[in-house]
Order: C-alpha cells, then structure tokens, then sequence
C-alpha cells in the first residue's frame, strides 16, 4: 500500500504540475513564451514526470500481479524509496563436468609440481600403502602406483570396473589410518582403460 | 578487552544442530562396522560456514583396535569426487561398553557446492568383534542460524 501510495502521489504531482503548465500555456501568454527556452525546460520537466508515472504504474501492475492484495488498514509514513526492481533469487549453479574436470587437473598439476622431500614421502607413501592395503582390495582394487612428495600423495586406483570402484568409495575414503591427511578420491568419467577402470585418490598433508 | 567483545561477536552468531543416530546415520556394507551419518545443509545451515562436528557413540571391543571417524563431501554428479577430512581416533578399552565424542574437522565438509552431500562417518578398524553403536552428531556453523 505504502508503494501505491507513493505511486499515486507521483502522479497527482505530474498532473498537478501539468494542470498548472496547461493553464499557463492559455494563448493569452502562449506568445510571450513560445520562443522563450523557459517553456523547454517546463516541458522537460513534464515528460519526465510522465515518465516516471509510467515506470511506475508498470512496476504497480507487475507487484499487483505477483503479490497478495495489499493490506486496506493505512500503512504508516516512510520517506519514499527509488523503484529500482527486486533481484530475483535464482538457485546456485551446480558446477558442470568440466569445472570437475579442471579442478582435478589443477590439483594434480599442483601435486607433480611440488618439490619431494625423500624421508617425508618415503615414511607417508610406506603409510599410506599399508592402510590401502589393510583394505583387503575391496572390489578387487589394485594400487597400479603411489607417489608422494612434500605434502601430498597420489595413488592409482585400478577395478575391474567403474561400478565395483563406485561400489567401494567409502571404504577408500575411510582409510584406517592417522596420517594428517585430507582424503580426495576422484571416479571420473575418463578412468577406463583396457584393464577395467581406474580412479585416483589425492592425499593432502598438514606437516 | 576488545579481543573479548568479538570473540563474544562470534560465539553469538554461531549455531548448531543435534540429529539422533536413529533417522541420521546408517551402516554401511561390510563385515567391520562402519556408519556415515548425514549432515543437513541448506540456506538455514549453510554448508559454507560449517565449522565443527561430532559425533557420539557406544562400542564395545574383545580385541586391540582403533575406531576412528572423519567428515567427508560426496557429490555425485559425474564425474564422482569424495573427500574426507583427516581422520580423528581413539584406541578401544576393552570388554567394557564406553561412551566416546570424536570432534573431526569440517574442512572437507565446508567445501564444493551446496548440492554435495555431507556425512560424518565413524568405523572400527580391522576387527569384526568391534561393536559400534552410534548416538547422534552434532554440526556447528558460523552464519548464526
């Protein structure tokens, strides 16, 4: 109610303002002005009220159609605020494939560019080893290889098939192991190959 | 003194959640015991501001062993990426039912999109004759809310 208001009190200011222009352009005074840039202005300034009458008649009908009826009961004053339109809440965007895709690629690359401390890799890859191990090769998962270097550790994963990999994520995420590490295991849709299918499971350490 | 304020600013925007094991948390296939917890996120829990977790559980041991637990993001949309957070653990006593709280990081949680799924699972180590009956989990947030 409080925006019909404001909306009709910008129309009543329009039409008083050109009620007001119209009475004085009577033809008595319409010559002494009719070269005169003072009636330039006096009409700039009703085609702009015009227009913003319109805006907001638009902006009325869009609400009216959108919304409940606006309550009857007199709404208290508030100053009048600009009719720029509401942004409308869309859902957030599911990152596609290819965001996956990328965000893997980046963090390998970030792994293969990383410096190797020998003892650090060597006491985390014989850990990290044994807790994959200790598995019992669920789904019939090989490790086909396992490097690490200063701070993360990446190993291959191989299945007979992507199902049986997909069958037994968790059990590779739940690594029994207290290595500091965060555990990244990616199934993607590129990992077959002539020997079935073939995931790989990023570690990322704290030191 | 002005340390104290915002830690006081903080500590009143933050919010939690308690979900019973009962409509949570499900066992997962296998002969050792093995439970993942759903974590519920959504525009009033925004899985961006998650920042702690917990889970709480019984178990009873007639052998050496290491339960552990960790929160984990799975989003199954292709291509599939699961990722854990380092694990938290406690060394079984044995032959006594024991009441235990792990506290695993929310860092993997917190993470991906809002359409991952989050749980927070908890499993015994390599021994079938460890029992795990998990209670419930709590998850905290930063938005207040």
């Amino acid at each position: 109610l409080t925006r019909a208001l404001t909306i009709g009190a910008v129309g009543l200011l329009g039409g008083l303002i050109g009620a007001a222009v119209t009475t004085w352009l009577t033809p008595a005074v319409q010559p002494r002005l009719a070269a005169s840039a003072e009636l330039g202005a006096l009409r700039a300034q009703v085609d702009a009220l015009s227009r913003g009458n319109n805006r907001a008649a638009a902006r009325l009908a869009r609400l009216e159609a959108n919304g409940p009826a606006a309550p009857q009961a007199p709404a208290p004053a508030e100053p009048s605020v600009p009719m720029a339109p509401e942004p409308e809440e869309s859902p957030p965007q599911r990152p596609s494939a290819e965001e996956r895709h990328q965000e893997q690629a980046k963090l390998l690359a970030a792994h293969a560019a990383e410096p190797v401390d020998r003892a650090w890799a060597a006491q985390t890859g014989a850990e990290l080893d044994r807790a994959l191990n200790e598995l019992g090769h669920p789904g019939k998962m090989e490790i086909t290889s396992l490097e690490c270097r200063s701070q993360t550790c990446l190993a291959h994963l191989q299945w007979p098939s992507r199902q049986e990999a997909f069958d037994v994520r968790r059990s590779v995420q739940s690594l029994n192991s207290d290595l500091p590490c965060e555990r990244r295991l990616y199934l993607g849709d590129d990992g077959e190959n002539a020997k079935g299918y073939e995931g790989t499971l990023l570690l990322t350490c704290s030191r | 003194m002005g340390g104290a304020l915002i830690a006081g600013a903080g500590w009143a925007l933050a919010a939690s959640r308690s979900l019973g094991a009962d409509g949570a948390c499900i066992r997962n296939a296998g002969t050792i015991d093995n439970y993942s917890c759903g974590i519920p996120v959504g525009s009033d829990f925004p899985s961006d501001k998650l920042n702690g977790s917990e889970i709480d559980f019984f178990y009873y041991a007639t052998s050496d062993d290491t339960i552990r637990a960790a929160t984990c993001r799975e989003s199954y949309f292709q291509p599939y990426v699961g990722a854990c957070s380092p694990n938290q653990s406690v060394k079984v006593v044995l032959n006594t039912t024991t009441a235990v709280q792990l506290f695993p990081s929310t860092t993997s949680a917190a993470g991906g999109s809002v359409y991952d799924y989050r749980t927070i699972s908890v499993w015994a180590g390599s021994k079938t004759t460890t029992h795990i009956t998990p209670l419930g989990i709590y998850v905290y947030n930063t938005a207040g809310y």
